[in-house]
């Protein structure tokens, strides 16, 4: 997804430029958002903070894998793909949808995006600046517990959901 | 309306199969089908969520439940997974074939505790057809419930089973479908990932649904967790296990689960009646 003030991490044919939302609309979307239900007034203004409110058009991509983590997506509108490149039509893994958190790789060295994001319907999101959350988890140990709880809680529903995947893979019933 | 015989009255030998006759063969997946069998006989009523012993004369029963709907005995389906000697020999039976059906065994899904609630019924794979007869009775009982909620999950796309009836039941305003699967090549067009991410996110009422679940173990763990975290009461949460039934009267002790014989005390079980047992390792 292109912010319009951000050098495009995707050639400008994929994603479609907004209008840069001033900060209020950002917070007010940040508020509406599950993954940061709780969250103080206070504390979605800082992590509002050079975030913006982009889009990205149907089948084009959010990011690529092994692409720089510039950003954490939270999705307001649309559907995206989780997606593995391969010889031939790309596997998808998981798809994602409004109120949904978009990738954890910003967070974590060394910030590059694991799979493909692929928009299968146009999107829309918040996108944060990762620079900025990881500046702000270190200066803020109490808001930065948070925001890593959060973003482990994550990574641990999509490792139970990935065991899940594996378990019920091996699964056979001999009674249906 | 076709003479039947109450499942409540005893078996003339309960350990006698009677003869039915395959009519059609419906191929669900790659190595599941659906048998529809006729009986040479009257019909014998039974209720959803139960199953039958089906004998394929010389090669060996097998548990499978009822997949049809419940207010046509004398047609009666079995879902079928080819995975052994039975159950291969199922899967290549021919229309005019004739096979044994013992049956019908256990406790259903207890759709009288769902009246005046939400009703939400959760099925991963083949998990679909023990509980398609209770959405069958609960469409034909449409006023008893409030919502009704159909969450699918399969392995693939080309691991749906009974899409024919997925495809009428989301046109049916009745019913609230979703489907999402394991994981899919780019063009599947419909949700990706594990039936329990759809828990959060469907619309019932957690203090008033009653929940029937039916999938693999980890599968329905996985979905009793996600439910009582939304808050959904155990005590309404009903599953269906699968153990290794035999006599199917509860007396050989094949399918034992500690204190419980799964063929006579279940195939359905309410969450808190199993859940320890679950625990327990070699039970």
């Amino acid at each position: 997804m292109n912010r319009p003030t951000d050098p495009p991490a995707l050639p400008a044919r994929n994603a479609r430029a907004l209008p840069t939302g001033d900060v209020h609309a950002v917070v007010a979307r940040l508020a509406e958002h599950p993954f940061l239900a709780g969250i103080s007034r206070e504390d979605l203004e800082r992590l509002a903070e050079g975030g913006a409110v982009v889009e990205c058009d149907a089948d084009r991509y959010a990011f690529r894998q092994g692409g720089p983590g510039e950003s954490f997506y939270l999705l307001l509108d649309g559907d995206v793909d989780l997606e593995v490149a391969g010889a031939g039509t790309p596997l998808v893994l998981e798809s994602l949808h409004a109120g949904d958190a978009l990738g954890w790789s910003w967070l974590f060295p060394p910030h590059r995006w694991a799979f493909d994001a692929h928009c299968r319907t146009p999107v829309r999101a918040i996108a944060l600046d990762a620079r900025h959350l990881r500046a702000l988890i270190d200066a803020d140990p109490v808001l930065g517990l948070e925001l890593t709880r959060r973003v482990a809680e994550l990574v641990a529903d999509r490792l139970r959901h990935a065991r899940l995947q594996i378990v019920s893979g091996h699964a056979h019933d001999h009674r249906a | 309306m076709p003479m039947t015989i109450a499942p409540d009255l005893p078996l003339r030998d309960p350990l006698t199969a009677r003869p039915y006759v395959v009519s059609t063969i419906r191929q669900q997946t790659h190595d599941i089908v659906t048998l529809d069998v006729r009986p040479a006989e009257a019909p014998i009523a039974f209720t959803a969520g139960q199953f039958d012993m089906v004998y394929v004369y010389g090669v060996g029963e097998a548990a499978i439940s009822i997949s049809s709907d419940p207010a046509t005995p004398e047609l009666l389906s079995h879902t079928i997974r080819a995975i052994g000697w039975v159950t291969r020999a199922l899967n290549e039976l021919q229309p005019g074939a004739t096979i044994g059906i013992r049956g019908p065994y256990g406790r259903g899904w207890p759709l009288d505790d769902a009246e005046g609630r939400d009703l939400v019924i959760v099925a991963g794979g083949i998990g679909l057809a023990p509980v398609r007869p209770a959405i069958m009775a609960a469409l034909a009982q449409r006023e008893r419930f409030n919502r009704i909620a159909l969450l699918v999950g399969a392995r693939s796309p080309r691991d749906l089973v009974f899409r024919d009836d997925l495809d009428r039941w989301e046109s049916n305003p009745a019913i609230d479908v979703h489907v999402t699967v394991d994981s899919a090549v780019r063009g599947w067009g419909g949700r990706v990932g594990v039936v329990t991410k759809l828990i959060p996110r469907v619309p019932f009422d957690p203090d008033g649904a009653t929940v029937l679940t039916c999938g693999p173990e980890a599968m329905m763990w996985h979905t009793a967790d996600a439910l009582v975290k939304r808050g959904v009461d155990p005590d309404h949460l009903y599953v269906t296990l699968e153990r290794n039934m035999r006599c199917a009267l509860g007396t050989c002790g094949h399918c034992q689960l500690g204190p419980v014989f799964v063929c006579r005390d279940g195939p359905v079980f309410a969450w808190p009646e199993v859940s320890e047992l679950l625990e327990e390792r070699e039970l």
